[in-house]
């Protein structure tokens, strides 16, 4: 399942609230290295969760990812998920 | 349990990101150019009132004033967030100084320069109030309110509504917006 990894999850829930935000940006909230954040982004594109855009800002290369309404929808029906069990364990 | 919370907490911080370093220089370009924009809409009003000036001059002095703040934004980095808020934000004061020299100059053009101050920071306070209520910002929310109470000391001193308002621009914008990011910045904060 894609949304088996926290990071995934954290990285989908701060793109939810956001138009946008840089690669650098989630590297500072989610607290990982370059590489980790890279391969888990990736998954998440594949997966079609979220958006990629590239631009080049004064000569620098910049990443920007965004949510798509699937990943929206994943994210959502995940939380569900989650409360569902809870509700069946009570 | 726990990490439903956590989640939804984690979306609720997101909605009201913003770039601090990003914010800061942004609010010191419009804070500074505003700021000299009303000091100098103050000796072209006190002109205006003494009969050597139209007063409507004053609109392309601050098509002027505003082109420059645009184009100095324009060289600022973009922000490494964007959040939906911040960018309603965004709109909202573009409208606000979009707005501000018709306003300005319609009053003076009309005769009641006495009045100009005061009905601007009314009607903009209350604006920016109902602005920071709907994003849940009461920074914004207290700062709408001391734009209104500010139409006070306008009306009393109407001949020098434009100094108090650069003092305003200078001191909400520049120091509180500008300064205060920065020092948030270098503490870490969010």
């Amino acid at each position: 399942m894609i949304l088996d990894s926290r990071i995934r999850v954290k990285a989908l829930a701060i793109l939810s609230g956001l138009e946008k935000a840089e690669f650098k940006y989630l590297k500072e909230k989610l607290r990982t290295t370059d590489g980790n954040l890279s391969s888990h982004m990736k998954k998440l594109e594949e997966a079609g969760l979220i958006r990629v855009e590239k631009a080049i800002v004064k000569g620098k290369p910049r990443t920007y990812y965004s949510i798509t309404e699937k990943g929206k929808k994943v994210l959502m029906e995940y939380l569900e998920e989650i409360l569902r069990e809870m509700s069946g364990k009570h | 349990m726990e990490e439903v919370k956590e989640i939804r907490e984690i979306v609720e911080r997101s909605v009201s990101q913003k770039d601090l370093l990003f914010t800061a220089k942004k609010m010191t370009i419009w804070g500074a150019t505003t700021t000299i924009g009303f000091a100098v809409t103050h000796v072209m009003f006190k002109q205006a009132i003494a009969g050597k000036l139209n007063g409507l001059y004053i609109i392309p002095w601050w098509v002027l004033v505003i082109g420059v703040s645009l184009y100095l934004s324009s060289r600022v980095e973009p922000p490494s967030v964007v959040s939906y808020f911040g960018r309603i934000a965004k709109r909202f004061w573009m409208i606000y100084f979009a707005v501000l020299p018709l306003v300005i100059g319609e009053l003076i053009a009309l005769g009641k320069p006495m009045y100009i101050g005061a009905f601007i920071s009314i009607l903009v306070g209350a604006w920016i109030s109902l602005g920071g209520i709907l994003l849940g910002c009461r920074t914004t929310v207290a700062l709408g309110l001391i734009y209104s109470y500010s139409s006070i000391a306008m009306f009393l001193y109407w001949q020098y509504q434009f100094l108090i308002y650069a003092l305003l621009h200078f001191s909400i914008l520049f120091l509180l917006g500008g300064v205060i990011s920065l020092k948030r910045l270098e503490k870490g904060e969010e």
